[in-house]
């Protein structure tokens, strides 16, 4: 920085270090613009557009007649964990983002042995893939590749899924699943996946594997999920008690 | 458009192989040729499989010999409340816990809003690096309130998991915890203790367990290593 820079500018880059190096911290109320002015020597009306731009660029907010606070980074991203295994789509509607999914693409393949394996099918049974890159307020978050076994769901091929959830339509197959196995690691993102959900090569993502079995014991779901790290925060709760834990 | 493309399905098809072990860690991959053979596959279309692999962490390159089967995740049960040292290893493969650290300590601003107590507060902190054969793999930092635990400095961590002294020694019930797993650029410190460079992405998970009584028990934080765990609901 440099002292001939606009005092305004000045003073939101002090504000940002201290942010940064946890002198202010997430969630909490930062001085008053008055003591502010008193503290950097200047008019309010400098400080006031100095935090104006910090609240326009995210490291803010303004709760009417409190203050002005933080960001808390968490409340950005989207939290989710193992209770809401019943997608990302309901997930993401029940918070009130605006969600839209991209069809890929979509159609049969036959099983060979690593999706047999997952799904629990014989070689060369018939698989419906489905492949969407889906989207929090117009932003990609996460491409997942869906794939059901086709004897369960033999009109999967009517049904448009940029616009009806895979799990509802499980449920009015019969085949809805109620338990989930799930395995995340973390990987850098390769090009393909950089370029469909708009990130830089080799940025983290989360990459989830569900296998979901229905009621009746069948593999109904073999789902990769790669999901932006910047986006997401995954969250869940361990029990001590070993018989505690379900997945509703 | 093809539906599946070529290389995931070959990248799908070496999983399988390496899941259900013909070809064991540390052992070395057929050559391109071999599985574009094996495959019915050309040549190009194993190459860009190989590359999904590699991105993944399943298979590593050696300069000039080819490519080999990484070593095996630590599973790190995630629906559980277990002390980690019951994770799940692969054979001849021995896990450690070194105690760096053990410390009686003030809860500060920052802590107390992570561990839900007021500055001020007597705490222990304790720092602990997990070791997989000789290789750092993990760095667990853990702060647990000295009201409930009055003489954890005085603890034998090496014949005993921290959860176990906490329940055993000091009878407090763990009920559950609310956690998190994201990822961050190492700090100095952290960077060091793991012997990588600073700004190395690591996996972080963090969380608060609290006590069937609702009291916070432990905060703790652990940075691991990308390649070396992952996380399942068991």
């Amino acid at each position: 920085m440099d002292y001939r820079m606009p005092i305004y500018l000045q003073i939101k880059e002090a504000i940002i270090a201290k942010i940064k190096n946890r002198e202010y911290l997430p969630g909490e109320i930062i001085p008053s613009e008055r003591k502010l002015a008193e503290l950097y020597g200047v008019n309010r009306m400098t400080v006031k557009n100095a935090i104006q731009l910090l609240v326009d660029e995210g490291y803010l907010y303004r709760i009417h007649g409190k203050g002005t606070f933080v960001q808390r980074k968490n409340t950005q991203r989207l939290s989710w964990g193992t209770q809401d295994a019943y997608g990302l789509g309901a997930l993401l509607k029940d918070r009130g983002v605006r969600r839209k999914d991209k069809v890929i693409m979509k159609g049969l393949t036959k099983a060979f042995n690593y999706l047999g394996s997952k799904l629990q099918l014989e070689k060369f049974e018939d698989v419906y893939v489905l492949h969407r890159v889906r989207y929090a307020n117009d932003e990609p978050f996460a491409a997942e590749y869906c794939y059901m076994p086709f004897k369960f769901f033999d009109d999967v091929e009517e049904h448009n899924f940029a616009q009806v959830s895979v799990y509802e339509y499980m449920k009015t197959k019969g085949h809805f699943p109620v338990q989930f196995d799930q395995k995340l690691i973390i990987i850098e993102a390769d090009e393909k996946l950089a370029k469909q959900l708009g990130i830089k090569l080799q940025d983290p993502l989360y990459y989830f594997e569900f296998i979901g079995t229905d009621k009746a014991g069948n593999v109904v779901e073999y789902t990769e999920s790669y999901i932006r790290c910047d986006k997401t925060i995954f969250t869940y709760e361990a029990k001590r008690n070993l018989n505690n834990f379900h997945i509703k | 458009m093809r539906l599946l493309t070529q290389d995931i399905l070959i990248c799908n098809e070496i999983k399988y192989m390496i899941e259900n072990k013909p070809i064991l860690e540390g052992e070395k991959l057929p050559s391109e040729r071999e599985l574009a053979a094996l495959l019915d596959v050309q040549r190009p279309t194993v190459r860009t499989g190989l590359k999904l692999l590699l991105q993944e962490g399943w298979i590593y390159a050696k300069e000039r010999s080819g490519y080999f089967v990484s070593p095996k995740r630590i599973t790190k049960n995630v629906s559980q409340l277990s002390s980690t040292t019951k994770m799940m290893l692969s054979l001849g493969k021995e896990m450690s816990l070194r105690v760096i650290k053990v410390e009686k300590q003030e809860v500060d601003k920052e802590l107390s809003t992570k561990i839900k107590l007021p500055i001020g507060t007597k705490i222990f902190y304790i720092v602990r690096i997990r070791m997989l054969n000789e290789e750092k793999i993990s760095i667990d930092l853990s702060y647990i309130p000295a009201s409930i635990a009055p003489t954890l400095d005085r603890c034998d961590f090496s014949s005993k998991s921290l959860y176990g002294i906490i329940e055993e020694e000091f009878l407090i019930d763990l009920d559950y915890s609310k956690q998190e797993i994201k990822v961050e650029n190492a700090t100095k410190d952290i960077a060091d203790y793991l012997e990588l460079e600073e700004g190395t992405l690591v996996v972080v998970q963090e969380g608060l367990v609290y006590s069937t009584e609702h009291e916070p028990v432990e905060y703790s934080i652990s940075y691991m290593k990308m390649d070396r765990f992952v996380y399942e609901n068991l």
